[in-house]
């Protein structure tokens, strides 16, 4: 008898400390790094613009939120605050394009990339910009890294 | 022939000044923050990537940001914020227009404050508000930076009970940006 309740309470223990490790480190969990994360879609940069432009409802519902890996030229490389890049695809001649915000990995010390290269981004679409504003549209990933 | 040539001249003279006219950036910064004394840590979000055009010379000013674009330190906040609180896929963007009072300071370097009221459109919801924005113009540049309130009620954002008091009712929104002339 003795031994049936220690080994519920054994159980019990083991359920609660689980439990409990659960709780923190889902709690404390950091958002996965964009190279850890499987992308949800390919796709070349023309045809990311076009399901857009086609369709900015559908494509909100289908790319917001999921990791793409496009592939396109790169039109323009843009250097932010602290060291961070915007990393701008598309035509040159075009007005819209895909910005991709760099992580804090990339770091473009050699300056290796030469506007015209072809490059291969992975990252977190944040949706769509329409030509609203003037500016020409742009589709913005959110952390990237540059995929070889 | 001489005719053609000054149309044209005068064509680029009234394009450029119309373009000196119009500021703007594709990567401003918003700060959101909704920490209270409760909060076990902050909640606090970035991004980076907000769009914006201010008209120096009728200051109509216009912002476009994609909620998406807000990240956390803590993955599962983001997880909450973008799913259960403000939609980002169903609501992607939100929008600001307004204007920004007494532009015509703008045209000298200095610190200029200037009012501006417009009106804040997120989650479904559209709401007027109004703050001073802080103008650094030095050379062609233009660094402006406001704080406005956001009650979250007024965005249609629920706060479920059990986390009530570790979120603030109202957010404090922090805009950053550094503008540049729009050449077309």
């Amino acid at each position: 008898m003795k031994k049936g309740i220690k080994s519920i309470l054994i159980l019990i223990l083991i359920t609660v400390i689980g439990l409990g490790l659960y709780v923190y480190t889902e709690y404390n969990r950091k958002s996965k790094s964009i190279a850890e994360t499987t992308e949800d879609f390919t796709i070349s940069a023309s045809d990311f613009l076009n399901e857009f432009q086609s369709g900015e409802n559908k494509a909100n519902a289908k790319f917001i939120g999921k990791t793409v890996l496009v592939s396109g030229i790169l039109k323009t490389v843009e250097a932010g605050e602290k060291g961070r890049y915007t990393l701008v695809l598309g035509d040159k001649n075009a007005s819209s394009s895909i910005r991709c915000e760099m992580d804090s990995t990339f770091l473009n010390k050699d300056n290796t990339l030469k506007e015209g290269n072809t490059v291969k981004i992975k990252g977190k679409c944040s949706g769509f910009i329409a030509d609203d504003l003037g500016l020409g549209s742009d589709i913005i990933l959110g952390p990237c890294i540059i995929v070889n | 022939m001489k005719k053609i040539i000054i149309v044209i001249l005068a064509l680029f003279l009234v394009n450029s000044a119309m373009a000196q006219g119009k500021y703007f950036t594709k990567s401003g910064k918003i700060t959101f923050d909704a920490t209270t004394k409760e909060s076990p840590e902050k909640v606090q979000a970035v991004t980076k990537t907000a769009v914006a055009v201010l008209d120096a010379a009728s200051g109509n000013i216009q912002f476009s940001v994609l909620m998406r674009g807000f990240q956390f330190e803590h993955a599962l906040m983001e997880e909450h914020f973008h799913e259960n609180y403000v939609e980002s896929t169903k609501y992607p963007k939100a929008t600001f227009k307004g204007q920004l009072e007494g532009v015509s300071a703008l045209a000298k370097d200095g610190t200029y404050e200037l009012p501006v009221k417009g009106q804040l459109s997120l989650h479904g919801a559209s709401r007027d508000i109004q703050t001073k924005v802080k103008v650094v113009v030095s050379g062609t540049n233009m660094n402006a930076t406001a704080t406005f309130m956001a009650p979250l009620a007024d965005y249609n954002i629920a706060i479920p009970g059990l986390v009530a008091d570790k979120l603030a009712k109202t957010a404090s929104v922090k805009v950053e940006c550094l503008l540049q002339p729009l050449k077309n």
